[in-house]
């Protein structure tokens, strides 16, 4: 391997060099290579006092508390959580509370008047008996409709144009 | 107990087991948070938002790497965030001038090696965020590269050479 080539190589092994942590052969390439190698020279001295710059100190008061303010506040946490936990179980209580009393509300009604269905009868009942025949007579908002037809699925705009239908026909 | 019996029991909410676990990796965790971040005070909070992060996220370690890599992916997205808010309050910090400890060498010479020093980790300071993470996780804890490519997530190919621009950049500026 010529020098340059060796380059990446030593690069890489730079901070286990310096630190005194390669193996006997690995630090034999890198000590030849820097003893030939100008700019590896200069990259493992950056890397050097890189390495030798201590850490900046810790305040010695917080330093000494930190495992019992970690502790704390993870403990105030899982209290937090907990406390959520408790928040999103009744907020989902409410809400099946509410789903439950929107599933039983009284149905309203579909008043055969707003359909102007009473005018209709009446005229329903002024026909010859052999007319009349021809409406069916039901309960439902579709009491009266051309007999056998079958309203069930429609729903209150289409029955409401049918009925306005009729009552123009 | 071991490493991974401590990480099992505190999984099952056994705070004593945590506590070791935090007693372990304390002293690495606060190192590359104030090697990063260049600030003792930011780099204590830090170190500690991430062993409550940690104890949160207990369950989302699958195991499958070293604890302390883990820890240090925690450590850099904590330090991240802290140094946007720093930003945003257009704050600047000039402790490493003043933090690094009496060297036991001759005035003169004890000078100019904590300016050195302190031109380094002002230096150090400046790169960007990948380089940085890389040049301090491989320079200071000796992680590999593969290792650092998870930690600031990237490839083990990018963490090489997002760690020889930060060596290059640094060589320039202390030469």
């Amino acid at each position: 391997m010529n020098e340059q080539n060796s380059c990446p190589r030593v690069a890489d092994l730079l901070p286990e060099f310096l630190a005194g942590r390669l193996s006997d052969a690995d630090e034999r390439l890198v000590r030849q290579h820097l003893e030939r190698c100008g700019e590896c020279r200069n990259r493992a001295n950056a890397v050097s006092l890189l390495q030798q710059t201590p850490v900046p100190a810790p305040d010695p008061h917080r330093w000494d508390v930190f495992v019992n303010g970690v502790m704390e506040a993870t403990e105030r946490e899982s209290r937090g959580s907990t406390g959520t936990r408790r928040w999103y179980l009744a907020a989902g209580l409410i809400a099946l509370v509410l789903l439950a009393v929107w599933w039983v509300r009284p149905v309203a009604v579909v008043e055969p008047d707003s359909f102007g269905i009473d005018a209709l009868a009446s005229e329903v009942a002024e026909l010859p008996e052999d007319e009349a025949a021809l409406w069916t007579v039901g309960e439902s908002a579709a009491r009266f409709m051309p007999a056998g037809f079958d309203a069930s699925g429609l729903s209150e705009e289409e029955l409401r144009k049918l009925f306005t239908e009729i009552g123009r026909s | 107990m071991d490493e991974n019996g401590l990480i099992d029991r505190a999984r099952q909410g056994d705070r004593a087991a945590f506590g070791q676990l935090v007693q372990l990796h304390r002293d690495a965790v606060y190192r590359f948070a104030a090697r990063w971040l260049a600030d003792p005070d930011q780099a204590l909070d830090v170190a500690q938002d991430v062993f409550v992060r940690a104890f949160a996220g207990l369950q989302n370690y699958r195991g499958d790497g070293r604890f302390r890599t883990w820890l240090f992916s925690i450590t850099l997205n904590a330090a991240r965030s802290a140094a946007r808010r720093r930003r945003r309050r257009g704050e600047v910090h000039l402790e490493v001038l003043a933090d690094f400890p009496d060297l036991r060498t001759p005035a003169d010479a004890k000078a100019a090696r904590a300016e050195a020093f302190a031109r380094a980790a002002a230096e150090l300071a400046t790169l960007p965020e990948k380089q940085r993470g890389a040049v301090t996780l491989r320079i200071y804890e000796g992680l590999s590269f593969k290792e650092i490519g998870e930690i600031i997530g990237c490839s083990e190919g990018s963490a090489r050479v997002n760690y020889h621009h930060g060596i290059q950049k640094l060589r320039e500026a202390l030469a």
